[in-house]
């Protein structure tokens, strides 16, 4: 691991084609811009983290959100004959 | 040598609706899975009364798991998404109009509105039958944005 200082304009480089410009230091904040090629994946781990915890939030609260609009779960095909419908195209969204 | 003539018809069980079956074309594959759901990279969509503009997406996979999405431009319709080059190959479409975006719903936390993940939209290529989630990283959008629901008004 390298640890380097940096000043508002400075960068690093990273290989041949990537470079780290620090174009802003505000209070605890930095902005970073970074030049790579296209084909390469920059993420922000805290927004994965963020959106892997959702993804697991939604899953728990289906059930409630289901409840919300006024459903049961209870509806199975095999209860009431109207359960849930397969959709391999959905509708165009509508323009109300 | 035989011709099969019949569509072919798959069929998994859910927690919440017992056992389905399906066409093979109604299964959207999910080349990466979902950020925590590993190992779930088959589902469906499926449609509900009571549920106009939001769809249970389906794990083929694992019964217990499905999610609730809907479609964020008829809610928000100044909601801009943008899909890397790489994203765009892996979903097989030639045009942005060959993809279909849906966001996650999860509960508020009053517990009295739902909220949609704007920074995690899906993906979906339904001519491909292939989908993936794509993380905002470039945008201020939130896992928790309020949508507002039609409620039953409770006077006080």
């Amino acid at each position: 691991m390298l640890v380097v200082a940096r000043k508002s304009g400075q960068s690093i480089l990273i290989g041949d084609d990537i470079e780290v410009v620090v174009i802003g230091i505000r209070g605890d904040q930095v902005r970073l811009a970074i030049k790579a090629p296209r084909s390469l994946i920059i993420q922000r781990r805290d927004a994965l983290e963020e959106v892997q915890q959702d993804n697991l939030a939604a899953l728990t609260a289906a059930d409630d959100v289901f409840r919300l609009m006024g459903n049961s779960t209870s509806d199975s095909p095999q209860k009431t004959g109207t359960g849930p419908r397969v959709v391999t195209k959905p509708r165009p969204p509508s323009t109300r | 040598m035989s011709v099969k003539t019949e569509v072919s018809v798959k069929e998994f069980d859910t927690t919440r609706f017992g056992r389905l079956s399906l066409p093979e074309e109604a299964v959207i594959h999910f080349p990466v899975a979902l950020l925590g759901l590993d190992n779930r990279h088959d589902y469906c969509l499926l449609e509900h009364d009571n549920m106009a503009g939001f769809y249970w997406l389906q794990s083929l996979q694992d019964p217990a798991v499905a999610l609730i999405v809907t479609d964020p431009f008829r809610h928000i319709p100044e909601y801009e998404v943008e899909i890397p080059d790489s994203q765009v190959e892996l979903l097989r479409a030639k045009d942005p109009s060959d993809l279909t975006l849906y966001t996650t719903i999860s509960m508020a936390a009053d517990h009295s509105q739902v909220c949609t993940n704007l920074l995690g939209p899906l993906a979906i290529n339904h001519e491909e039958r292939v989908g993936t989630q794509i993380v905002q990283h470039g945008s201020n959008y939130t896992c928790r944005h309020t949508l507002a629901m039609r409620q039953p008004v409770e006077k006080v």
